[in-house]
């Protein structure tokens, strides 16, 4: 079963998610990173294994857009799902962030309700 | 005239309140009546204040805003990351929930972690707010035709931001937004920002 990755520079944001793949039925293993930089390291040592990633946007160190572009760039990650999860949710940032990782599977605005991420990570997985 | 090393109230200087206060007011009630599917219990107070320097920086206050404790989180935003790095803000947020309505309020946005016992989830919980509050109230400036802001990570703490918050030291006013929630005084939202280019 393949693992999820879920990066987020809040705790609490990353423990309502998990929560909420719980509550949907989902057992995938969960992965956490607090920033773009964790995530690469998280992934490196995870990249087969790894079937969805969730990622915010703003965070300290590393960026979701900057981790994004990272990961699109390197053969052996580039196929994997991501989906943004950001409080950025105008049409210039959803370009930006597709332009960034051409893979960009998801974008969901926060607030987001259970539903919505349900829903998406239903259609990917 | 602003005096280091006293604490007074910098001069008054004009910027257009209802864009703001309009805004920012609906974006706040979208949230809790559409996605979280709470009442206010009465539409939203707006004021106009002046804003209070020490040290270069906004004090905050919160005991004031209850009469009592309560957790206070504050974003600024920022004309881009470059601006963000140089701390040279166009403008800053400031969210105080009331403490001993706080988990309540805080588990029916759906931060199921709240819990009383614990202060710093609480207080993350309000940074998550704050994200996301502040979130969509650039996003609805975007859609406005304003030019999109950098947003800096929360920073939060109980009753009062200690030091005070960075702002744009060119505004004078902030403006007060108090939300009432099962018939209490439940949030108040502070903000200020400089003119921000219309593109």
């Amino acid at each position: 079963m393949k693992k999820i990755l879920v990066v987020d520079d809040s705790g609490v944001q990353r423990k309502m998610i998990i929560s909420i793949i719980r509550k949907a039925g989902y057992e995938n293993e969960v992965l956490e990173a607090g920033d773009g930089n964790q995530a690469i390291e998280v992934l490196a040592a995870n990249y087969q294994d790894v079937g969805l990633v969730l990622c915010d946007w703003n965070m300290p160190n590393m960026s979701g857009l900057e981790f994004i572009q990272a990961v699109a760039k390197v053969p052996a990650v580039a196929n994997i799902p991501v989906v943004m999860v950001t409080t950025e949710g105008t049409e210039e940032k959803i370009n930006e962030a597709k332009a960034a990782n051409p893979n960009l599977a998801g974008y969901i605005p926060k607030p987001f309700t259970p539903e919505k991420l349900k829903e998406t990570i239903q259609s990917i997985l | 005239m602003i005096v280091r090393g006293s604490c007074m109230v910098a001069k008054d200087r004009e910027f257009d309140p209802q864009v703001i206060a309009t805004t920012l007011m609906g974006c706040v009630q979208n949230t809790l009546e559409e996605m979280y599917k709470l009442k206010l219990s009465q539409d939203p107070e707006f004021e106009e204040k002046e804003i209070i320097e020490y040290a270069s920086r906004m004090q905050t206050f919160g005991l004031e805003k209850f009469n009592g404790p309560c957790y206070v989180s504050a974003i600024n935003f920022y004309l881009s990351p470059r601006h963000l790095e140089e701390h040279d803000p166009v403008g800053a947020i400031v969210i105080y929930i009331r403490e001993d309505l706080a988990v309540r309020f805080l588990k029916a946005l759906g931060f199921e972690d709240a819990d009383e016992e614990d202060e710093e989830i609480i207080l993350d919980c309000c940074g998550e707010l704050a994200n996301i509050i502040t979130g969509q109230f650039k996003n609805e400036l975007t859609s406005l035709g304003y030019k999109d802001l950098t947003i800096s990570a929360p920073i939060k703490a109980k009753n009062d931001i200690p030091g005070g918050v960075e702002f744009n030291y060119n505004e004078y006013k902030l403006y007060e937004l108090t939300f009432y929630l099962w018939k209490e005084k439940t949030m108040v939202i502070s903000i200020t920002m400089a003119p921000v280019e219309h593109l």
